[in-house]
């Protein structure tokens, strides 16, 4: 089992190198994706390591390890309006959002991540048929067809319908309780 | 997923991230459509792009951050010895007028610990390889000091890196320990 974020905090504190490693491992996603959103690779790669660093120099005056994630999503993001700044106006910066999607807070970003694999994990640990089905529903980039599903899942097509009732509701069912 | 009645995946997800939904009637009536909206909105597939995946090379930086500060005063530093010199046998100046694709092995040694290092001349400079053992087993805990530059270990537990000019110095630096592995002529 991984050990708790409290856990590594800690090492990190104690000047453990390869605590520190951990660390990043489990948030550089999130660090990079809050800067990505807003900034090209190259920027945005340069903005999560100012943010790294950052983290680091003010790591003695971070007591709580629970605020570390949403710390760092809103350092990445300051960070990444300030990069935007420098290259372009306040009001590009703002607009510059891929996709024409809405606003995002950093703290928004964080959830919806952290929700995602939470769902990743949720899908993994159901029986085969439900895995395989949902897995195609929330993880696939392109649609699927009814007829080629049912054939992967190797049933009948008119019971894909009930089935993907059936393996939702578990989903749920298990949703529920990892919140 | 597509049929008849139901609307797929990407219309939801259009919807959900446009915020106008044209099935309101079949989502009402469908519950297996609804715990299907309601996943992708708690899960934020409505608001665009969330995930991506920084470079291994940046993730390496991010995670040499605090080695490389705990480098910077080692609680003792020792001198290595060359225990190995692939050019020992070689005459040095014939070597160093050499194009390129010529290579130099060198093994350091410091009570446990050794270093395999190779350096290979290509026609755009060098290229070094460089390997930390303590007793048996690779170690990771090293920084590796040549001129101003601090390396970190890679892929492979290597520290790899490129320079016009060979390493006259290098020293290894830890926490607890630097080794200042001598003077090298090229
Ligand atoms: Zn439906």
């Amino acid at each position: 089992m991984k050990p708790a974020l409290t856990e590594i905090w800690q090492a990190v504190l104690r000047g453990d190198a390869d605590a520190w490693e951990d660390l990043v491992s489990e948030y550089s996603t999130l660090v990079y994706s809050v800067a990505r959103r807003h900034l090209s690779d190259s920027d945005a790669e340069d903005c999560a390591q100012q943010t790294w660093l950052a983290l680091y120099k003010s790591r003695h005056r971070i007591k709580d390890a629970a605020r570390i994630p949403t710390w760092l999503a809103s350092t990445s993001y300051r960070r990444a309006m300030r990069i935007l700044r420098k290259k372009y106006s306040v009001r590009r910066a703002e607009q510059n959002v891929p996709d024409r999607a809405g606003p995002l807070t950093p703290d928004e970003h964080y959830t919806y991540l952290r929700r995602q694999a939470t769902l990743k994990r949720a899908v993994e640990s159901l029986d085969k048929r439900c895995r395989t089905l949902l897995t195609e529903l929330f993880f696939s980039q392109e649609e699927t067809r009814y007829k080629e599903l049912a054939k992967k899942l190797r049933i009948p097509r008119n019971s894909l319908g009930p089935t993907r009732q059936r393996c939702l509701k578990k989903l749920k069912k298990i949703l529920e309780e990892y919140e | 997923m597509r049929n008849s009645t139901h609307p797929d995946k990407i219309q939801l997800i259009q919807a959900l991230r446009t915020g106008r939904i044209p099935f309101q009637d079949h989502l009402k009536a469908c519950e297996n459509c609804r715990t299907l909206v309601g996943i992708l909105k708690w899960s934020g597939a409505g608001v665009g792009p969330l995930a991506w995946e920084p470079s291994e090379a940046a993730v390496r930086r991010s995670k040499a951050i605090a080695r490389i500060d705990q480098s910077r005063k080692p609680l003792k530093t020792l001198t290595g010895a060359i225990i190995f010199d692939s050019w020992k046998s070689q005459p040095a100046l014939a070597v160093r007028q050499a194009p390129f694709g010529i290579e130099r092995r060198i093994r350091f040694k410091l009570q446990q610990y050794t270093m395999e290092f190779v350096g290979i001349r290509q026609m755009t400079g060098w290229e070094f390889v460089a390997r930390v053992y303590d007793g048996d087993a690779v170690t990771r805990q090293f920084v590796l000091q040549t001129g101003t530059r601090k390396l970190v270990v890679g892929s492979g537990d290597c520290f790899h890196w490129h320079s016009q000019q060979p390493p006259r110095r290098m020293r290894l630096l830890s926490k607890l320990l630097g080794i200042d592995l001598g003077s090298l002529q090229w």
